[in-house]
C-alpha cells in the first residue's frame, strides 16, 4: 500500500505519548487487567457482545419509531399535483410560467429559476461543492515531503477494448456535455447536468489511457484555476446583478429567448457552473482513485 | 466629599500592588500596617458625616447601578472592620515570620479588607451582591494559601458554598429589584411595591432563598459545613479573619434584605419567619453541641462561630428593635472574641505547634497573659456579666420573647441558655486544663512576644467596652432604626 | 436609500471571493486576506447596525424581483449584532490559535484552513442575513461541511475519527432540517420566511390540519438542536472541540453551533411565527432539554479528566442555557441571544488559554500535570481564570448579566401556571449549574495556579506571543465590556427583536 493517512497516524499516536494511551484505557480495562490474557478476552468480548446487541436492538427501535412517524405526517401533507393545494395554487408558479420568458430571457423555466429567480442559492450550490473538494484535498491529498523519493504509482491496466472504445466515445461525451451547458437556457439541461456528463466522460478517459495521460492537461494547477475563474466570474456576475436590481441602471441584455446567448448572464452562469461541476467529479475520482489531482 | 466614601478603592489598589511587591518583609509589613490605618482613620473620618451621603460609581444598565451610600449601619461595620484588621495585622507581622509567599497574603488580605468595607458601604442590592462576590473571591486565597491538598479542598469547598449560596441570594436580589420603586436602592423600611396576593407567595419564597442563601456565609444551616473545613487550615491571621469578621459579610447582607429593601411587613408571621427561625435553632444547637466534640482547636472555635453567628441572625429574625440591637451588639462583641480566641490559637501554633486541645496542657503556666485572656474570651463568649456579650444576649433574648411567633417566643431564649452552658463546656474546660495541669514539673513562664500579646489585650478591652457603652449603643440604634421597624 | 443596506451583501460576495483566492494562494497571504475580510466585515457590521437602529428593518431583494419571487435577504440591528460578533470572534481565535495553527496543520494544507475558516464565516453570516428556508438550508451545508474539514484539519488519527462522527451526527441534522423544509414547502408553497409566516398564520387561524407544520417545526428544530449539541446529543463535542487545533475548536464551539441556533431563531420567529409555536408546545420541550442540558452537560464537564475536554464539555451546558432562554417564549430570547454573545466570547478565550497552559506543561492534558502552568505563562493563566469567572456568573463579567437576564426574564410572566413552572425551573437549573460549573472551572483554576507539585517533569515557559497576548486582551476587554456596560447592546437586541417579527 502506499502511505495513506492511517500510517501517517499510528506514528503520529506515538508521538502523542502517554497522555492519550492513558485516557484510552477505560476503568473496565483496569479491572480486568489482574486477569490472565485469554479470560480477560473472553470477558471483554462478552460485555461488547451484549452491549452491541443492546445497541442494534434501540437503534432498530428508534429507527422504526422514526419511520413509522414520518409515514403517518406524509398522510397530512396535501395531495400532490391535484390543483388544491397552496403550492400549486399560489403566485409565485403562476408567475414563472406566465412572465419567465419576458424576465428572464430563458426558454427553459428550470435554468430561469435556478440561476435568474434564485440565483443567490446556485451560488451557495456551487461553492457547497467547493467546500467539498476543500474537504475532501484536506483528508486525502497527501503531503510528501521534499527529501522523500517519490512513491512508484500503480500502472493502469492496458485494455485494449477499452481504449479504442472510449477514444471513440470520449469526445463525443464531452461534446454532448457541452451542448447540454451551452443550450441551458434553451432546451431541458443546464450547467450542473452538462457539467457531471464532462465529468464522467474525463473519467473514462483517466480510465483507460492512465493518470500520466490526463497529468498532460488536467493537473492540480489547473483544476485551480478553472474552477477559480468560474467562481470568481460567477460571484461577479451576480454581484454585478444583484446590485443593479437594487440600486438601478437595470441591465436588460437577454437577448433573443430560444438562441443560445440568450438570458443574459444565465450563458456565462451556466458555463461556470458547468466547469465547476466537471472539475469537481473529475476531482474527486482522482483524489480517491491515487490521492493527489 | 462624596468621594470619600470611595477610599476602599485606595486600599485595594494597595493590596494589588503589594501582590506585585517582592521586596524585603520589613517593608511589605510597614505598608500593610499603613493601609490597615489609612482604611481605620478613613472610616472614623466617615463617621462624622451625615447619613446618606452617596455616590454612584457606573451604571450598568438603567436599573442596575453601582452606588455607595453612607449610613448608620455602615458607620459601625466599616469601623469595625478597619479596626479589626489593624489588630490583625499587627498580630500577622510576627506570626508570617513562618510562612512563605507574605506578600501574597498581605495582598490577599487589602484585597479582602477593601471589599468588604465596599461591601458594608453598598447603597444598593446589586453593589451589594457584586462586592459580596468580591469578598469571597478575595478571601479564598486566604485559605489555600498553604497550597496543600488539604486546604485547596476547603478552599473548594468555601467557594462552592459561598457562591451556590450568594447565587441562592441573587433571586431575591432580583426580585427585590423588580419589585421596588427606586431600583433597589437601600431605604430603611424598604422600598417594595405592587403587592397583590398572587406575587406575594413568589417574593415570600425569593426571600426565604436569599435568606438562606446569604446565611451560607455565616455557617446558617443547610449551608453551614464549609465553615469548619476551612477555617482551620488557613494561616491563623486569616482565620481569625475568617471566622470573626468576613462571616459578618452575610449578617449584612441579610439586614439589608430584610430591613433596607423587602422590609419587614411581608414576613412577620409568615411561613418564612418560622421556618428561618427553626433553620437558625437548629444551627446554634448543633454549632455548639458538635463544638463540644473537636479536638482541635480551631475546629472547635470554628462550630462555636456557627452557633454564635445565628445568635445574630436569631436577633434579626425576631424582627424587632430589642433583636436588632442585641444582633448589631452581637456582631461587635462576637467579632472581637472570635478574633481574639483565633490569635491565641494562632500563636500557641507559632510559639509551641499546638494543634490540639490534649496539647494545651500547663499553657496556664507557660504563658500566663495570652491564656488569662483565653479565660476572659471564653467567659466573654458565655455571656458573663460585665461583658459585652451579655448585653447583646439579653437583648437577642428579649427580642425573642418579644416576637410574637407564638411557640418561638419561649424556646429561642431556651435554646440560648442550652447553648451558652454548652459554650462554657466547650471553652472553659481549656482554660481548666491549662491553668491546672496534672504534673505541675517543668513549668515555667516564657516569653510572649509583644506584637502578639498587644492585639490581644487590645481586643479583651474592646468587648469590655462594648459591655460598658452598650445602652449607649442600643439608644443610638434605636433613634435612628427604630423607625423602620 | 442609502449606499449601506449593499453592505451585507458585499460582505458575503466579499467572503465568497475570498474563499476562491485562499484555495489558490499560500499560506501567509491567505492569512492576510482572512484577516482583512474579518475587518472589513467588522465594519460592515458596524455600519449595517447603526443603519437600521435608525431607520428599522431593510429587505434586500437578490435579483430583479421582490420576495417571493426571487430570493431576499432582510436585517435590522438584531442581525447587525450578531453580524459583528460573528467575524470579531473569528479575527481574535485566529489570532489566538496562530501559532498553535502553524504547529499542528501540515503546511502544504494550511491555506485550505483558511479557506474553510473564510466559508464558515460567509456561511455564517449569510445564515444571520437570510430570509428564505432554502439559502438558509444551502448556506447551512456549507458551514456544516467547513465544519467538519475544521475538524480534521489536524489530520491526526482521533481527529479524523471525530471528524466522522461529527460529519454523521451533523448530516443527520442537516437531513432532518431539509425534510422540515419539504414539509413547509408542501404546506405553505412559499419559501421565503415572511410569507411563510403570514400562509402558517392563515393555517391557524383557520380549521385546517396543523399537523403536517407541526410536524415540519420538529424536524427542525431536531435538526439544528442536533447540530448545536442540545442534551442527548452532546457526547461528541469531546473529541471534535477538544483534540482540535485552537483556532478550530474556538470557531466550532463558540460560532459554529451558535449559527444553527441563530437558525432556528429566524425559523421560530420569522418563519413560524412566536404566536403560532406558542400554540404548539414544542417550545415547552425545548425548554426542558436545555434545563437538563445544563446540568447533565455540566455532569459530563466534570467527570473529565482532561481540561480541553473538560472546557468542550462546558459548551453543552451553555447551549442548554441559550434553549432555556429560547423555551421561555420572546421574554427569554434576549437572555439567550447575549447568553450567545457571552459564550461566544469566553469560549475561545478558554481554549485558546487552556492550549497554552497545555503547552507550558509539555502537551500534558491532565488535570494533575498542569499544577503551577499558571505561573509558567502568565497572561494564559489570567485569561483562562478571567473566562472561568465569567462562565461561572461572577459579577461586572458578561457572564453574570446573562445569568440576571436569565432570572428576570424567567420572572416576567407569572400570570399562568406554566409561566410559573418555567420560572421554577429556570431558577433551579441556574442554580444547580452554576454551582457545577463554580466545581469544575474554579477547580482548574486552583489547580493552574497550585505551586505545590510533586511531578518530576519541568514546567516549559512559553515563547511569548504577541497575537496571543493581544487577543487575550482583546477577549478579556470586551468580556468586561459586556458585563459593565451591557445597556447598549441589550437595547439594540431588544429593539432587534422587536423588528424580527
Amino acid at each position: 500500500m502506499r502511505n495513506n493517512i492511517f500510517d501517517e497516524n499510528i506514528d503520529l499516536l506515538k508521538d502523542v505519548g502517554e497522555d492519550v494511551t492513558e485516557i484510552e484505557k477505560n476503568e473496565k480495562e483496569e479491572v480486568t487487567v489482574l486477569l490472565p490474557p485469554k479470560a480477560r478476552k473472553r470477558i471483554l468480548k462478552q460485555e461488547e457482545k451484549t452491549l452491541r446487541v443492546f445497541y442494534i436492538i434501540s437503534a432498530a427501535i428508534c429507527f422504526i419509531f422514526l419511520i413509522g412517524v414520518l409515514l403517518i405526517c406524509v398522510t397530512y401533507l396535501p395531495l400532490f399535483g391535484n390543483g388544491t393545494s397552496n403550492v400549486t395554487l399560489n403566485e409565485i408558479v403562476k408567475e414563472y410560467i406566465e412572465n419567465g420568458i419576458e424576465q428572464t430571457g430563458a426558454t427553459n423555466f428550470v435554468t430561469g429559476m435556478i440561476l435568474d429567480y434564485r440565483a443567490f442559492d446556485t451560488l451557495g450550490e456551487s461553492f457547497v461543492l467547493f467546500t467539498a473538494v476543500t474537504c475532501v484535498m484536506i483528508l486525502l491529498q497527501n503531503f510528501q515531503d521534499p527529501d522523500e523519493p517519490k512513491i512508484e504509482r500503480i500502472k493502469m491496466f492496458n485494455d485494449r477494448i477499452l481504449r479504442y472504445t472510449a477514444s471513440i466515445l470520449v469526445p463525443l461525451i464531452i461534446l454532448f456535455g457541452a451542448y447540454v451547458i451551452l443550450n441551458g437556457s434553451i432546451s431541458p439541461g443546464g450547467g450542473f447536468s452538462g457539467g457531471a456528463i464532462m465529468g464522467a466522460g474525463l473519467i473514462l478517459y483517466s480510465l483507460a489511457f492512465g493518470f500520466d495521460e490526463t497529468n498532460k492537461f488536467f493537473n492540480i494547477k489547473f483544476f485551480k484555476t478553472i474552477t477559480s475563474i468560474s467562481l470568481l466570474t460567477y460571484c461577479g456576475c451576480k454581484a454585478v446583478s444583484f446590485y443593479t436590481s437594487v440600486n438601478g441602471p437595470v441591465i436588460h441584455a437577454f437577448g433573443i429567448p430560444g438562441a443560445i446567448f440568450s438570458g443574459g448572464f444565465i450563458f456565462i452562469l451556466n458555463f461556470c457552473v458547468g466547469l465547476v461541476v466537471a472539475c469537481t467529479m473529475f476531482g474527486f475520482y482522482l483524489l480517491f482513485k491515487k490521492g493527489e489531482i | 466629599m462624596n468621594i470619600l466614601v470611595l477610599f476602599p478603592l485606595v486600599i485595594v489598589v494597595l493590596g494589588i500592588v503589594l501582590y506585585f511587591l517582592k521586596s524585603k518583609k520589613k517593608v511589605l509589613d510597614i505598608l500593610l500596617i499603613i493601609t490597615t490605618s489609612i482604611s481605620l482613620i478613613f472610616s472614623l473620618i466617615l463617621c462624622f458625616f451625615d447619613n446618606n451621603l452617596k455616590i454612584e460609581l457606573f451604571r450598568i444598565t438603567t436599573e442596575l447601578i453601582v452606588l455607595f451610600k453612607l449610613d448608620l449601619i455602615s458607620k459601625i461595620f466599616i469601623v469595625l472592620f478597619s479596626f479589626i484588621w489593624l489588630l490583625v495585622s499587627i498580630f500577622s507581622l510576627k506570626y508570617m515570620d513562618k510562612e512563605e509567599n507574605v506578600n501574597k497574603f498581605y495582598s490577599y488580605t487589602l484585597l479582602t479588607l477593601g471589599c468588604i468595607v465596599l461591601l458594608s458601604l453598598s447603597g444598593n442590592l446589586i453593589t451589594m451582591y457584586l462586592m459580596f462576590e468580591m469578598v469571597t473571591l478575595a478571601s479564598m486565597p486566604l485559605v489555600m494559601h498553604s497550597k496543600t491538598k488539604e486546604s485547596k479542598k476547603a478552599a473548594l469547598k468555601y467557594l462552592f458554598y459561598s457562591l451556590g449560596g450568594a447565587f441562592l441570594g441573587l433571586i431575591s436580589v432580583v426580585i427585590g429589584i423588580l419589585y421596588s420603586s427606586n431600583g433597589g436602592e437601600f431605604i430603611l423600611g424598604g422600598s417594595l411595591v405592587a403587592l397583590s396576593s398572587s406575587n406575594k407567595i413568589a417574593i415570600q419564597i425569593a426571600l426565604l432563598c436569599g435568606l438562606i442563601g446569604f446565611g451560607a456565609k455565616c455557617g446558617a444551616f443547610p449551608l453551614q459545613s464549609w465553615l469548619p473545613s476551612a477555617h482551620p487550615v488557613a494561616p491563623s491571621p486569616a482565620s481569625s479573619l475568617l471566622s470573626g469578621v468576613i462571616t459578618k459579610a452575610g449578617v449584612i447582607a441579610i439586614i439589608r434584605i430584610i430591613f433596607y429593601s423587602f422590609g419587614t411587613s411581608i414576613i412577620a408571621g409568615s411561613f418564612v419567619q418560622y421556618t428561618w427561625e427553626v433553620l437558625l435553632l437548629i444551627t446554634i444547637l448543633l454549632g455548639s453541641s458538635l463544638a463540644l466534640f473537636q479536638k482541635n482547636i480551631k475546629r472547635r472555635l470554628a462550630y462555636s462561630s456557627i452557633s454564635q453567628l445565628s445568635y445574630i441572625l436569631l436577633g434579626i429574625s425576631s424582627l424587632t428593635e430589642e433583636g436588632f440591637c442585641g444582633s448589631i451588639l452581637h456582631v461587635l462583641s462576637h467579632a472581637f472574641i472570635k478574633v481574639g480566641l483565633f490569635l491565641i490559637a494562632g500563636f500557641l501554633i507559632y510559639q509551641y505547634d499546638i494543634h490540639n486541645v490534649d496539647e494545651m496542657e500547663g499553657m496556664g503556666k507557660k504563658a500566663p497573659i495570652s491564656m488569662w485572656c483565653f479565660t476572659l474570651f471564653s467567659l466573654a463568649l458565655v455571656g458573663v456579666p460585665p461583658f459585652g456579650s451579655f448585653f447583646s444576649k439579653w437583648y437577642i433574648a428579649l427580642g425573642s420573647i418579644n416576637s410574637g411567633l407564638n411557640f418561638f417566643n419561649y424556646f429561642g431564649a431556651v435554646v440560648l441558655l442550652i447553648s451558652a452552658i454548652l459554650t462554657a463546656c466547650y471553652l472553659l474546660s481549656i482554660s481548666i486544663k491549662a491553668f491546672f495541669p496534672k504534673n505541675k514539673e517543668g513549668l515555667k513562664r516564657e516569653k510572649e512576644p509583644l506584637l502578639m500579646v498587644i492585639p490581644l489585650i487590645i481586643l479583651v478591652s474592646s468587648v469590655f467596652l462594648v459591655g460598658i457603652f452598650s445602652s449607649y449603643l442600643v439608644d443610638l440604634l434605636i433613634s435612628v432604626i427604630g423607625g423602620g421597624l | 436609500m442609502s449606499f449601506i443596506i449593499n453592505l451585507p451583501l458585499f460582505t458575503v460576495i466579499l467572503g465568497l471571493v475570498a474563499v476562491v483566492l485562499t484555495s489558490f494562494l499560500n499560506g501567509k497571504i491567505s492569512k492576510i486576506i482572512n484577516i482583512v475580510v474579518e475587518i472589513t466585515a467588522i465594519v460592515f457590521g458596524i455600519l449595517v447596525t447603526i443603519y437600521t437602529s435608525k431607520n428599522g428593518y431593510v429587505e434586500y431583494q437578490l435579483g430583479h424581483l421582490a420576495a417571493p419571487f426571487c430570493n431576499q435577504i432582510r436585517f435590522g440591528p438584531y442581525e447587525g449584532v450578531l453580524a459583528i460578533m460573528i467575524p470579531l470572534v473569528m479575527l481574535l481565535s485566529l489570532l489566538a490559535g496562530d501559532s498553535h495553527a502553524k504547529r499542528d496543520i501540515v503546511p502544504n494544507k494550511i491555506h485550505s484552513f483558511y479557506t474553510l475558516l473564510d466559508l464558515a464565516l460567509v456561511a455564517l453570516i449569510a445564515i444571520v442575513y437570510t430570509d428564505d428556508i432554502f439559502t438558509g438550508f444551502v448556506f447551512l451545508e456549507i458551514s456544516t461541511l467547513s465544519s467538519v474539514g475544521l475538524t480534521m484539519i489536524k489530520n491526526h488519527g482521533r481527529q479524523i475519527a471525530a471528524a466522522l462522527r461529527y460529519m454523521i451526527i451533523n448530516l443527520l441534522g442537516s437531513g432532518l432540517f431539509l425534510l422540515g423544509c419539504i414539509f413547509i414547502y408542501g404546506e405553505t408553497g412559499y419559501l421565503s420566511m415572511t410569507y411563510i409566516q403570514g400562509k402558517i398564520t392563515e393555517i391557524f387561524a383557520s380549521n385546517q390540519s396543523v399537523v403536517g407544520l407541526t410536524i415540519a417545526f420538529t424536524l427542525i428544530s431536531i435538526g439544528l438542536s442536533v447540530k448545536s449539541g442540545l442534551f442527548p446529543f452532546y457526547f461528541w463535542m469531546g473529541d471534535t472541540y477538544g483534540e482540535n487545533t485552537t483556532t478550530a475548536s474556538s470557531v466550532l464551539s463558540g460560532l459554529i453551533s451558535k449559527g444553527y441556533i441563530i437558525l432556528l431563531i429566524k425559523f421560530i420567529y420569522r418563519t413560524f411565527g412566536i404566536n403560532n409555536v406558542l400554540q404548539t408546545s414544542l417550545l415547552d420541550v425545548l425548554f426542558i432539554l436545555g434545563a437538563l442540558g445544563m446540568i447533565f452537560g455540566s455532569i459530563t464537564a466534570i467527570r473529565q479528566k482532561v481540561i480541553n475536554k473538560m472546557v468542550s464539555y462546558s459548551s453543552a451546558a451553555q447551549i442548554g442555557y441559550v434553549f432555556l432562554g429560547i423555551g421561555l417564549g420572546e421574554v427569554g430570547l434576549v437572555a439567550a441571544t447575549f447568553h450567545i454573545l457571552t459564550h461566544a466570547l469566553c469560549k475561545p478565550l478558554l481554549f485558546s488559554t487552556s492550549n497554552r497552559l497545555i503547552d507550558a506543561s509539555g502537551k500534558r492534558k491532565k488535570f494533575a500535570n498542569l499544577k503551577g502552568t499558571g505561573y509558567a505563562d502568565k497572561i494564559a493563566g489570567i485569561g483562562f481564570t478571567i473566562g472561568s469567572l465569567s462562565m461561572v456568573g461572577c459579577p461586572l463579567l458578561a457572564g453574570f448579566i446573562s445569568k440576571y437576564l436569565f432570572v428576570t426574564e424567567s420572572i416576567m410572566d407569572m400570570s399562568t401556571t406554566t409561566g410559573k413552572v418555567k420560572a421554577i425551573i429556570t431558577i433551579i437549573a441556574l442554580v444547580v449549574s452554576t454551582l457545577l460549573n463554580t466545581i469544575y472551572y474554579l477547580r482548574t483554576v486552583m489547580t493552574i495556579f497550585n505551586t505545590n507539585r510533586e511531578e518530576t517533569f519541568e514546567l516549559k515557559r512559553n515563547k511569548y506571543d504577541p497575537m496571543f497576548v493581544i487577543s487575550t486582551i482583546c477577549f478579556i476587554a470586551l468580556i468586561f465590556a459586556l458585563g459593565m456596560f451591557p445597556s447598549s447592546i441589550i437595547s439594540l437586541i431588544e429593539q432587534g427583536i422587536a423588528l424580527l417579527g
